[in-house]
């Protein structure tokens, strides 16, 4: 019998506090106007400035030992946290990468002298990171990749380019997935690699890919030849594809594949209770239900996570469902709100909206696409 | 999982896959009931769960209740044992004590509550009980009722009223009961004073509709792993095929969410009496239960479509469960007006430890 169940969360006393703190000090911030709430703000929102805020405060990095700068704290207190952040449509999408993915890696596969040197700075706030994973040729079919690395001495020298590279205009390094042996046909996946690229040094070359909002998050980014020494290597040489997969149910599973498109949705909410729109408001509420079931299955695999459990065909289907409602919320709202989206209508709603529309085709497509994820759900519960 | 949970689900469940064949459904369908499986059920101490020790229960709480809810609709049979369950843990919350081992149902309709009047200190019920789940078995009902102004619970014999007989797609009995001038004690009746318990019973049974079409749902995606896992077409196994992926993505996904959604609804019932998750809960998974049975049908193609085959006994029960205690029109109108009265965000509904709150 395939178990499709993720445990129940309530959160303590403790946690519940840490939430109000949390939601406190954002509407500070928002009041005093240092940032305005938008939507997808964690693919679209850099701000340096407001990554160093939470890194004072511990908030980044913090289930991480406290020896390497992390706090120590739980996988829920970190849900929370994520989730409030969304909700609020804060910018945190300089340091995401680096707080979400490349810790976690670092401190699974990374050396004492690689964990030294890199968290600390990440839960400052100071270090912000890339993903290097998909090429031109190399999409789904991510077993594809071409950019290589060649042995020299003391290190390596790395060929190719890696493409959507969110934020690596701002971002201090890359974790790269590269080849470091020839391609064998039989066994695809071996003979990868992940390297830590310094993004400032010769040969490195970032290109801006301009978004169809025509503004700037994604990157092409090439490598010609650019030295990695060997304290760079990211666990053992020819492991990358596992190493790299086994990160891939966090990405999943996170409140930001349910809520990119939360501050649009309360938003609404808001205003259909304040001029008394009971029919419109009955309309958007369809989608509460929705929204509830999948944040009590993205918090339960955060659970089963914490405690070490193998979830990924479930993180896969948190993604395929999550991100079916954050497009559902623009489409609701389309035809409650008998507004247009505007890109130059700077009434907070309209943008909201606006940035709900034209940011929902990359909802189902980053982080794998609806299809690849569709095909590792079927392919996990028939082989349980 | 508490210790009983676990027992309890470890053996009912065992023991309602062993029972719910194929036989026992198309006895279900042809409206015969089973005396010796509900012999059995009480012999199991399955209709006394969550119900304390002195009320003639074997104790446990709402999670375990549910979860024996959740094992009916996950291995149907045609016996009312969710109907039982509800109806003996609000007698037993109201102080009635039942002293024998039959079928109880119940009929609480705020819009039409049996009529009670009172003559010479006697207690006389009249009215009629509609769309009540197994009326025709049960032995008594427990039923909202009012006299005069005053709101009651009262339990009624069913064999002193006239029934008319209906039924849903699954053959599972949905009768009117008519009740002219029945005299009762008065230990059988009992006063509702606040506003919040005449909901209990309504809210209590659309959490049961959902936990059993939650189990049911996983039944059917059971059921259609395994078909899609052996039945091969063009020389591969349906499950290979991108467009039934995408089927049983749906199939799994919508499932969980259902889980997830009644799990967390049980636990909040646990210590509250908010109904705001119940109602959330019981929206999810009707308005899915149509796409469950049918992706269940497309994926499984013809032989999905016969009398013989298991898959319409399941399917049958999708369809006509997520219409009881409720459709999600229905309680999307509930939902809407527990929002527009709430000062507190929709955030904080959704994510707050109440408890917690209520002390800040």
């Amino acid at each position: 019998m395939v178990k499709l169940e993720v445990p129940t969360v309530q959160l303590t006393s403790d946690q519940q506090s840490f939430r109000n703190e949390v939601r406190t000090f954002l509407r500070e911030e928002i009041q005093s106007g240092h940032f305005t709430p938008a939507c997808d703000s964690w693919l679209s929102g850099e701000s340096s400035t407001f990554s160093k805020k939470l890194g004072d405060k511990g908030w980044i990095g913090m289930t991480w030992p406290q020896a390497y700068g992390g706090s120590e704290k739980s996988a829920i207190e970190r849900y929370i946290l994520t989730e409030e952040l969304l909700v609020a449509g804060a910018p945190v999408a300089a340091h995401w990468f680096a707080d979400r993915q490349t810790g976690p890696l670092l401190l699974k596969y990374g050396t004492e002298n690689q964990k030294k040197t890199f968290l600390p700075q990440i839960t400052k706030g100071e270090c912000f990171f890339a993903i290097g994973l998909s090429e031109p040729n190399a999409g789904s079919d991510l077993a594809a990749i071409k950019t290589r690395a060649v042995r020299t001495d003391g290190g390596w020298l790395l060929t190719g380019s890696k493409i959507w590279s969110s934020g690596a205009h701002i971002a201090h390094y890359m974790v790269v997935l590269c080849r470091t042996s020839p391609e064998d046909g039989e066994n695809r996946h071996d003979g990868m690699s992940q390297l830590i690229v310094d993004l400032h040094v010769n040969g490195v070359t970032i290109r801006p890919i301009t978004f169809l909002t025509g503004e700037h998050h994604f990157n092409e980014v090439f490598f010609e030849n650019v030295f990695v020494p060997d304290e760079q290597v990211v666990g053992q040489v020819g492991n990358g594809w596992k190493q790299g997969m086994a990160e891939l149910a966090y990405e999943r599973s996170g409140p930001e594949r349910i809520l990119s498109t939360y501050p649009l949705f309360s938003g609404v909410i808001d205003e259909l209770k304040r001029i008394n729109d009971r029919e419109g408001l009955t309309e958007m509420l369809s989608l509460l239900p929705e929204l509830w079931s999948i944040r009590n299955l993205s918090i339960g695999v955060a659970k089963y996570l914490d405690e070490g459990k193998d979830v990924s065909f479930i993180a896969s289907l948190v993604k395929d469902r999550g991100t079916t409602f954050e497009t559902k919320v623009a489409e609701t709202v389309r035809l409650v709100l008998s507004k247009h989206p505007d890109l130059l209508n700077s009434r907070p709603i309209v943008e909201l909206y606006t940035q709900s529309i034209l940011h929902g085709p990359g909802f189902t497509l980053r982080g794998g696409t609806t299809e690849i994820l569709r095909g590792m759900i079927a392919k996990g519960v028939v082989s349980e | 999982m508490s210790e009983i949970k676990e027992y309890i689900y470890d053996s009912a469940s065992k023991f309602l896959k062993k029972q719910s064949t194929q036989d026992l459904l198309e006895k279900g369908q042809k409206g015969l009931f089973d005396d010796e499986l509900w012999a059995s059920l009480n012999d199991m101490g399955l209709t006394g769960v969550n119900i304390p020790e002195a009320y003639g229960g074997v104790g446990g709480d709402y999670e375990d209740g549910f979860t024996v809810i959740r094992l009916v609709g996950q291995y149907p049979i045609p016996l009312p044992l969710p109907e039982t369950l509800i109806s003996k843990w609000i007698l037993s919350q109201y102080g009635i004590k039942i002293h024998h081992d039959q079928p109880l149902s119940f009929y609480f309709n705020e819009q039409k509550p049996l009529e009670v009047r009172k003559h010479n200190g006697n207690y006389i019920i009249s009215g009629e009980a509609l769309n009540v789940p197994w009326g025709r078995v049960a032995k008594e009902i427990v039923a909202l009722a009012k006299c005069q102004n005053e709101w009651m619970m009262v339990l009624v014999p069913v064999n002193e009223s006239k029934i008319h007989e209906e039924v849903n797609l699954a053959g599972e009995p949905r009768d009117s009961l008519i009740f002219h001038d029945i005299h009762i004690g008065g230990s059988a009746i009992k006063i509702i004073e606040d506003c919040e318990s005449k909901k209990i019973v309504e809210q209590l049974y659309a959490l049961a509709k959902a936990a059993m079409l939650a189990g049911i749902s996983e039944r059917v995606v059971q059921e259609c792993l395994s078909y899609a896992s052996e039945r091969k077409q063009f020389g591969r196994n349906l499950y290979r095929f991108q467009a039934v992926q995408q089927h049983i993505s749906l199939l799994v996904g919508e499932t969980a969410a259902c889980l997830a959604a009644v799990n967390n609804a049980v636990e909040m019932l646990q210590g509250s009496n908010d109904s705001l998750f119940i109602l959330l809960t019981k929206i999810k998974v009707s308005s899915v239960a149509g796409d469950i049975a049918m992706t269940a049908h497309q994926l499984h193609g013809a032989i999905g479509m016969t009398y013989e085959h298991t898959l319409h006994h399941l399917t049958k029960r999708l369809w006509s469960w997520r219409d009881e205690a409720g459709d999600e029109r229905y309680w999307q109108g509930e939902l809407s007006t527990y929002i527009a009265h709430s000062p507190a965000t929709i955030w904080s509904l959704l994510v707050d430890n109440h408890e917690v709150k209520s002390i800040l």
